[in-house]
């Protein structure tokens, strides 16, 4: 239907738009991955400024800073030292808004509407007013979620996994009053923004395709993120449960994970029957399929990144897609490996143990196929494909350590020690970042018109690579000491003040970082407006977002939505002069007849005789068809 | 009454020291002097008692000249204008003056956002005096006391690096940082004008990457170096599952590193090696399927070895029957702290329960006298919570009262305070209160009637309650945990053990230590070395502080120490045999009413 919709567009992609309709309730998908990026960008400038500050406690415990009492306020940083609980909150609302927000939201927000609609030749979003309200929803979240910091008892401070009965009950910490219903508001009004954005990529993925673009030849980019949708369907609702449960808990006295408790101020309490291990694995049903969704948006961008600048196919197309849908459907069923030791029931972590480093399998593939793809090829070094090889280190090296945390037998002794944070900063916090920034300096030619300075993103590459390093490195050293995380000072054990040096040279890295972050903004905001003016298909690659003209206009093309004849990844194809070519090129040297079904009819996929009576094994084999190159 | 004199006599002569010393010395010296503390003297001995409970019961929340979770307790009797009852009191149950409606302990309870303290009806009021005392005389030191990170090695960056910001350093670099991006803008220029790049980026780039792999690697060896000393598997493990689990982190380790530095190495030199060159075509190549089996299988096959290895360990460790005949302890863990109980003569450690857990009995271990009194202490809690809810609207009308000649912040500051009674919300709470409390009673009842299965068997009696854990070398334990409010994690790095410690799910860990407290101090060459039991789940603001000593020693050493413990209720059932107190009916009416 919006198809027919949008046809209708086809010449008048000009007409008139209030300030209102085009800028803030726009439902035009390259306006609103715009509105997700400038959010999640401000969200993450807030997230990495709440770890500066609490890393600043970290490195000199008793030094007092005056600018935390003039940011935090003398509530909560007296004399400048930052106070217990709210170093708590700092981290919370850290691994919050890094997880959620800017990592979900503003990576998948912000690629999957601008890429799903131009990568597959479709005019807009399936559903532009659910896209809309999707993006809405998310900013109504991020308000909430920040004016917890401004309420009398402080923002949650439970962890961001907010583990009950410390998040359920009021009394057990200041953090977990006020605070925590505006947290587990702001996450349901998440969740909300995140179904409602995931049905309508999904939809448009499956159902608005351009003439020739089977399943095979969508660039990996689409596939990644077609997926993470997927993923993010069919988890966040299991989130969802999970948190109205803990809401009743809190207001309503139910004790879904409550029993057996004596709480210092209020005495023995009334819940029986409950089990804080059943919100962990709600909570983690969704906690490790979240992992792929941040990264998997990221890994899409590398492919694409990494194959247009290094002149060359992806190595191993249909390796990469099967092993984004081994990693998809595998991510289901690990979320125990969070859980090796928390009272769940032995046997099941044994069998988590075993789909838990079955998962590393694809992993392995993809990183393996990366480097396949950089070999004798004829690498730029754009921006972008800076962060997108830095992206591949940090997956290297994180992916490893994950190999020890996966055994649940190493777990015993290495959970919840430094060595976990590292690893997960490492594998999806610098990672996923490094996936973002290459997405944004790759298409900010497409997203602004305008291209970004290239000094400044080459400064601001090495500098935050060097730095996330020197930050997170170290930390397995922590934990293979036995240093316990989220630990605000090592005030009565005083072994572990070995570690003050160490944390000083993580606190300066961390700073450098943000430095770092600093020129990127500048880069960022000054390049929309006065950045050197980009031509129609600056990186010559071969996607169909670089066959749109390079200003905005609503309905993507402005005649007829060009017809795909290849897969997206014809780079230095001997067959041609040219290192490149686009997607939207007819290709004589075929001998296959590409539209033998649907030829003529105008329309392509739904219209295919086969899928009629489709069993879903003949659909797999028309998506796996052999490339017609 | 002779001690009586024998005491006296010793501050005699201490005070007539003191004063001699003290004249004769410089000021420096008054330090010596002891504060004495509601009118008793500060004794030695009095002192050295209250560091011990102090250190026991109130180091993971409080400091003496700083600010921790709770306030700096330095001068805490002069502060609250030496109501010493009072301060009593507030120490004992802080919650039920918070309830009584006590003006000072409500302040205190909202200053620190309803941040609860602990009840210590345990400690009599002689213990709290001397914690008082040891508080009063500065603690251990006139600057000691707790609170301020230990730091073991100077930081190799100053402290007042932050503080003396040397703002002309920073301002210079961020000029010569403008004028490096000028020269870029302007060498760009020239490039466009002439047609050709001056700074080739990518060749600049792509040696970047050769220097960072090489500088990556040194760093990583270098990080080796000098952190590695830490790492726990140079000790050796304490426990003898831990030896197996070092070995499969070396074998991990065997497997992963090469892995690290091949692809690593890989990367940066295929992106240094293969930059692009003007007029050279990149080798098309889209798939190989037989290197794409090689590098799907090998990993799987590493893995799958990994995995067994994994697999057995985990069912050897958590899921064997091996340590069926160890001892058990009972670990117990609340905010902010733990505690354990060791089986008596009978060797079996009382059932218990969170309904039971008083002031006296922190572990709720069933007691049939102590559940009795706890019942009649609970109906006179209803009691008072029901007085305090036929207090309420006078409270209210003289808040109300008050209201006038206020303005601005205090005046906004009343209104929320009479709101808190105009909008139920301190009738609530006290109507939960009862309603728990009520709940308790019938529980605790119910459980009292109970006649088969009963938990009042009096296994528990000789149970001992102690702050600290002693383990027989190669003697394998098993800890049973238990969690008294949120979970908390038992975390044991050098017994390579960690387990939850999770309300409402019993959970369990067995092990056998094999290296004594003094071997290891001998291995670290350190010889104030202790194995800690600490905190790994986050649970609450206090979480860094709550760690419990462990010692493992040999058995003649753990024969003396356990002689030493005192049974739980022994005592009391020795004693009060015949007086077992009834229950005395006094719900009173506005309960039957709820």
């Amino acid at each position: 239907m919006s198809t027919i919709a949008h046809a209708e567009h086809d010449d008048h992609g000009h007409h008139k738009e209030s300030f209102i309709s085009k800028y803030i309730f726009s439902m035009d998908h390259k306006m609103i991955s715009k509105q997700f990026l400038i959010t999640g960008i401000i969200m993450g400038i807030i997230g990495m400024g709440m770890s500066i500050a609490f890393r600043l406690q970290l490195a000199y415990p008793d030094t007092s800073f005056p600018i935390l009492e003039w940011l935090f306020g003398s509530k909560w940083a007296p004399g400048g030292i930052l106070d217990a609980g709210y170093y708590m909150a700092l981290v919370t609302m850290h691994g919050t808004i890094m997880v959620f927000y800017v990592l979900t939201a503003g990576l998948s927000g912000t690629f999957a509407n601008l890429l799903l609609p131009l990568q597959i030749g479709a005019r807009d979003m399936a559903s532009p007013f659910m896209n809309m309200l999707s993006y809405w929803f998310f900013f109504l979240s991020s308000v909430v979620l920040l004016s917890s910091l401004f309420v009398e008892t402080g923002p949650a401070s439970g962890g961001w996994t907010i583990y009950p009965p410390l998040s359920a009950l009021p009394k057990a910490m200041p953090g977990s009053g006020a605070g925590m219903t505006l947290w587990l508001s702001a996450i349901v009004l998440f969740i909300a923004s995140s179904l409602l954005g995931g049905i309508n990529y999904i939809s448009t993925v499956l159902n608005m395709r351009t003439k020739g673009m089977s399943m095979t030849r969508l660039p990996l980019t689409v596939w990644a993120l077609f997926l993470t949708a997927v993923l993010g369907l069919l988890s966040f609702p299991v989130l969802l449960g999970g948190a109205l449960l803990l809401l009743f808990d809190r207001g309503f006295g139910t004790s879904f994970y409550l029993s057996d408790i004596y709480l210092g101020s209020a005495g023995a309490l009334e819940h029986t029957g409950g089990s804080p291990v059943l919100f962990q694995h709600l909570f983690w049903f969704l906690g490790h399929p979240e992992v792929y969704i941040i990264i998997m948006p990221a890994l899409g961008i590398t492919s694409e990144v990494i194959a247009v600048n290094s002149r060359k196919p992806i190595f191993g197309y249909t390796a990469m897609v099967i092993s984004l849908l081994g990693i998809a459907f595998l991510s289901f069923i690990v979320w125990g490996h969070h859980m090796f030791i928390t009272g769940m029931n032995p046997l099941l972590g044994a069998v988590f143990l075993v789909t838990t480093l079955i998962i590393a399998v694809p992993s392995a593939v993809k990183t393996f196929n990366y480097l396949a793809t950089l070999w004798r090829g004829n690498i730029r070094f754009t921006n972008g494909m800076m962060f997108a090889i830095g992206l591949v280190s940090f997956f290297i090296s994180g992916g490893l350590t994950g190999i020890f945390l996966g055994n649940a037998t190493l777990d015993i002794q290495l959970h919840d020690t430094y060595f976990v944070v590292g690893h997960f900063h490492i594998v999806m916090g610098c990672a996923a970042i490094f996936g973002m920034l290459a997405g944004i300096y790759h298409w900010f030619p497409k997203q602004f018109g305008r291209m970004l300075n290239k000094p400044l993103g080459y400064i601001h590459f090495w500098l935050t690579f060097i730095s996330a390093y020197l930050v997170f490195f170290p930390m397995h050293f922590m934990g293979l000491a036995g240093v316990p995380r989220r630990y605000y000072a090592f005030t009565l054990l005083p072994e572990y003040g070995v570690w003050c040096d160490v944390n000083v040279v993580m606190t300066m890295a961390a700073i450098m970082g943000g430095i770092a972050q600093l020129i990127f903004i500048y880069n960022f905001f000054t390049s929309i407006f006065f950045g050197k003016k980009a031509t129609q298909n600056p990186w010559e690659a071969n996607t169909l977002e670089w066959t749109t003209p390079v200003e905005r206009i609503h309905g993507n093309w402005p005649g007829e939505i060009p017809t795909v004849y290849r897969w997206a990844y014809d780079y230095s194809n001997p067959a041609y002069e040219s290192d490149f070519m686009p997607q939207n090129i007819p290709d004589e040297t075929s001998d296959v007849e590409l539209f033998e079904t649907n030829q003529g009819n105008g329309s392509s996929f739904q219209e295919l005789p086969t899928y009629e009576n489709a069993t879903f094994f003949i659909m797999i084999k028309n998506w796996f068809r052999p490339s017609t190159i | 009454m002779n001690q009586i004199f024998l005491k006296h006599t010793k501050w005699v002569f201490l005070a007539i020291g003191l004063f001699l010393f003290n004249t004769s010395f410089s000021a420096e010296y008054k330090s010596k002097i002891t504060t004495p503390v509601n009118g008793q003297e500060a004794t030695d001995a009095r002192i050295g008692e209250g560091s011990v409970l102090f250190k026991a019961n109130c180091t993971s929340c409080h400091a003496l000249n700083k600010k921790v979770v709770g306030p700096a307790l330095s001068g805490v009797v002069s502060k609250y204008d030496g109501d010493y009852e009072w301060l009593l009191s507030w120490i004992k149950n802080n919650q039920k003056l918070v309830k009584s409606g006590d003006e000072r302990a409500n302040a205190i309870y909202s200053e620190y956002n309803g941040d609860a303290m602990n009840i210590f009806e345990n400690l009599s009021d002689d213990e709290i005096t001397s914690m008082i005392m040891w508080i009063e005389n500065d603690g251990d030191g006139p600057v000691a006391g707790g609170g301020d990170t230990i730091i073991s090695k100077p930081p190799v960056v100053s402290d007042s690096l932050f503080n003396s910001i040397n703002w002309g350093v920073v301002v210079m670099s961020v000029i010569v940082f403008v004028i490096i991006l000028m020269l870029l803008g302007i060498l760009e220029l020239v490039g466009n004008i002439t047609g050709k790049e001056i700074i080739n980026w990518n060749n600049i780039n792509a040696y970047m990457m050769l220097i960072f792999v090489f500088g990556f690697f040194a760093l990583c060896i270098y990080e080796y170096s000098i952190h590695n000393q830490y790492n726990l598997a140079n000790f050796g493990s304490a426990s003898e599952h831990g030896i197996e689990m070092d070995k499969m982190m070396n074998w991990t380790w065997l497997a992963t590193l090469p892995v690290f530095f091949i692809t690593q190495f890989l990367l940066f030199y295929f992106s240094f090696k293969y930059r692009q060159k003007p007029g050279r075509k990149a080798y098309f190549l889209s798939h190989n399927n037989n290197l794409e089996y090689v590098w799907t299988l090998v990993p799987a096959v590493v893995l799958a070895v990994l995995v067994s290895g994994g697999f057995k360990m985990w069912n050897k460790i958590l899921r064997s029957d091996a340590g069926k005949d160890a001892q058990q302890i009972e670990v117990f863990a609340y905010q902010f702290g733990w505690n354990a109980r060791y089986p008596g003569t009978d060797n079996t450690l009382g059932k218990a329960n969170f309904n039971l857990i008083n002031g006296v009995n922190p572990l709720g271990v069933a007691n049939r006298e102590h559940a009795t009194e706890l019942i009649n202490e609970l109906a006179a809690d209803t009691i008072s919570y029901n007085e305090a809810i036929a207090r309420l609207p006078k409270e209210e009308s003289e808040l109300r009262s008050k209201l006038g000649g206020l303005v601005d912040e205090e005046r906004e500051d009343h209104l929320r305070k009479i709101a808190a009674y105009s909008n139920g919300e301190k009738r609530d709470e006290l109507d939960m209160l009862i309603s728990a409390r009520t709940t308790q009673i019938e529980r605790l009842k119910r459980a009292l009637a109970v006649e088969e299965g009963s938990m009042f068997t009096g296994t528990g009696d000789d149970d001992m309650v102690v702050q600290e854990i002693h383990l027989v070398k190669d003697q394998p334990i098993t800890m049973k945990f238990r969690a008294r409010d949120v979970i908390h994690s038992a975390f044991l790095p050098y017994f390579r053990t960690q387990m939850n410690v999770v309300p409402g799910l019993p959970t369990e860990f067995t092990f056998k230590p094999i290296k004594t407290t003094k071997e290891m101090q001998a291995i670290k060459g350190d010889p104030e070395f202790d194995y800690y039991l600490v905190c790994n789940k986050i649970c609450g603001n206090a979480h860094f502080n709550m760690k419990m000593k462990v010692v493992v020693e040999d058995q003649a050493s753990y024969d003396k120490w356990i002689a030493d413990q005192s049974a739980l209720f022994t005592k009391k059932t020795e004693e009060e045999e015949t007086t077992t107190p009834e229950i005395e009916q006094v719900i009173p009416e506005a309960v039957a009413s709820n």
